[in-house]
């Protein structure tokens, strides 16, 4: 714990001050409402900053205005203190103040600085829609500079798409195909008059049902707790690349071994020419 | 890598005896060695003789096994393929070719991916003309996932100490896609 000067100290190095310049058209003087949006905007990336830093819901830090001064530039300065007695605000700043300049110079930004957050800092770095609003803004941190500027708004863009792209969870195909499903053929049920099966693949999906049509369950009994290739009707949902049920058309068992393996058969195509098959245009988009 | 196998290729001797190392711990069935069909339109020769049609039921034969397995293409295999080759499109810039990843690299990728492989083995390294390596895969983008989204181990087995004839020496993988 700190404790005296020496705290006094560090929560000094961590205070955060706002700068912003007013046009020249008012004198420097910067409009009130532009301020106060600013001002909110920056709170929230802060707070989201703070969240994210420690992945918890409720914000760690509140702020305080320690000093305030009104000639051009207008400045505020925000000193942070703890809402909860584990938080090192000096670390939470530091991380925060790190990862806006890496956003200003286009560099390698922290993963946890999400599509969300990436999104706050290009409206923190909107110019407001009436030109006279402000001149600049920028923001001071132990004297290290980051400008909310154009520049720094485009890199946010950027980043925020990137994030998007990464995060976008895939959307899979929704609907049915035929194909085959191998596995472990492990449970039988008898719902609604279907024989439900459940067949659990050495790859892919953890589980898939299988329905079996009444004249078919003679057929299956001989396979129960085996390994198996299903052929059928493959149903899927978009959350998933692997089908959850296969409606039954045919079922063969499938050997636990097999008389030769790949090294057995080294050599059976030396020298034989290879298919050139011209394929590089079929997922061209 | 089946090619190298079954075309019985010159390869170090490094190389042969990881491949040799692989299979041992297949056949005992320490492994599951998966692949995508695509993998039989390189490997299966183009001209089939009366002899040549055996070889061919032969090879095929292999991935009926629990344990040695081909692996279909579903539309969502080919719709992450789509999504792999695109990331990799490099148009024409400063005089170099545009890069282009194949489309049966994109097909292995996906089916490696989905499936949740654990390695992906591939000897193919090459970034001459239009050629997106894959072994570099990630040195070469600069991402360290596929599309910077879906982890993948990607590897070109080799042994470093040639073959000593030692079965299960190697950590071999639950589940591998030798191609």
């Amino acid at each position: 714990m700190l404790i005296g000067k020496d705290r006094e100290r560090v929560m000094a190095k961590a205070d955060l001050r706002l700068y912003i310049e007013g046009s020249r058209g008012r004198h420097g003087n910067v409009l009130a409402h532009v301020l106060h949006a600013k001002l909110g905007k920056l709170l929230a990336v802060l707070n989201q900053f703070d969240r994210k830093q420690v992945e918890v819901r409720e914000r760690r830090v509140d702020y305080e205005i320690s000093d305030a001064k009104k000639f051009n530039p207008t400045f505020l300065e925000l000193h942070p203190v703890a809402r909860v007695p584990s938080c090192d605000v000096a670390a939470v700043m530091e991380w925060t103040f790190s990862e806006l300049e890496a956003v200003a110079m286009g560099g390698v930004v922290d993963p946890r600085v999400d599509a969300a957050l990436a999104k706050s800092l290009v409206d923190l770095a909107e110019l407001p829609n009436d030109p006279t609003g402000l001149e600049r803004f920028w923001l001071e941190l132990n004297g290290r500079v980051v400008g909310l500027d154009d520049e720094f708004r485009r890199h946010s863009a950027l980043l925020a798409a990137r994030r998007i792209a990464i995060e976008r969870p895939t959307i899979w195909k929704q609907g049915a195909s035929l194909g085959s499903v191998v596995g472990y053929l492990s449970q039988v049920g008898d719902l609604d008059g279907e024989a439900k099966l459940v067949i659990t693949p050495r790859i892919g999906p953890e589980k898939v049902e299988c329905v079996v049509k009444d004249e078919d369950r003679e057929m299956v009994k001989g396979h129960l707790w085996t390994m198996v290739r299903i052929n059928g009707l493959l149903h899927y949902s978009e959350k998933s690349p692997f089908p959850y049920r296969v409606d039954m058309r045919r079922i063969e068992q499938v050997p636990a071994q097999t008389g030769k393996s790949l090294l057995d058969l080294r050599g059976i195509f030396r020298g034989k020419p290879r298919q050139r098959l011209d394929l590089d245009g079929l997922l061209n988009g | 890598m089946f090619y190298e196998v079954l075309g019985d290729e010159p390869v170090s001797a490094e190389r042969r005896a990881a491949t040799e190392q692989l299979m041992a711990a297949n056949k005992k069935n320490e492994n599951i060695i998966c692949t995508s069909v695509a993998c039989h339109l390189e490997v299966i020769p183009s001209k089939l003789t009366e002899k040549d049609v055996d070889d061919e039921r032969q090879y095929l034969n292999l991935f009926d096994h629990v344990h040695f397995v081909d692996i279909e293409i579903s539309t969502n295999v080919l719709m992450l393929a789509r999504e792999i080759k695109d990331y990799y499109f490099r148009p024409v810039k400063n005089g170099n070719s545009a890069k282009m990843m194949d489309t049966v690299d994109a097909i292995h990728l996906a089916t490696a991916i989905i499936n949740n492989v654990d390695e992906f083995h591939t000897r193919d390294d090459s970034s001459k003309g239009s050629k997106v390596p894959l072994v570099s895969l990630y040195t070469w983008s600069g991402k360290g996932k596929v599309c910077d989204r879906y982890p993948l181990e990607i590897i070109s087995p080799e042994s470093p100490q040639g073959n000593l004839n030692l079965t299960g020496g190697r950590d071999v993988s639950a589940k591998s896609e030798p191609r």
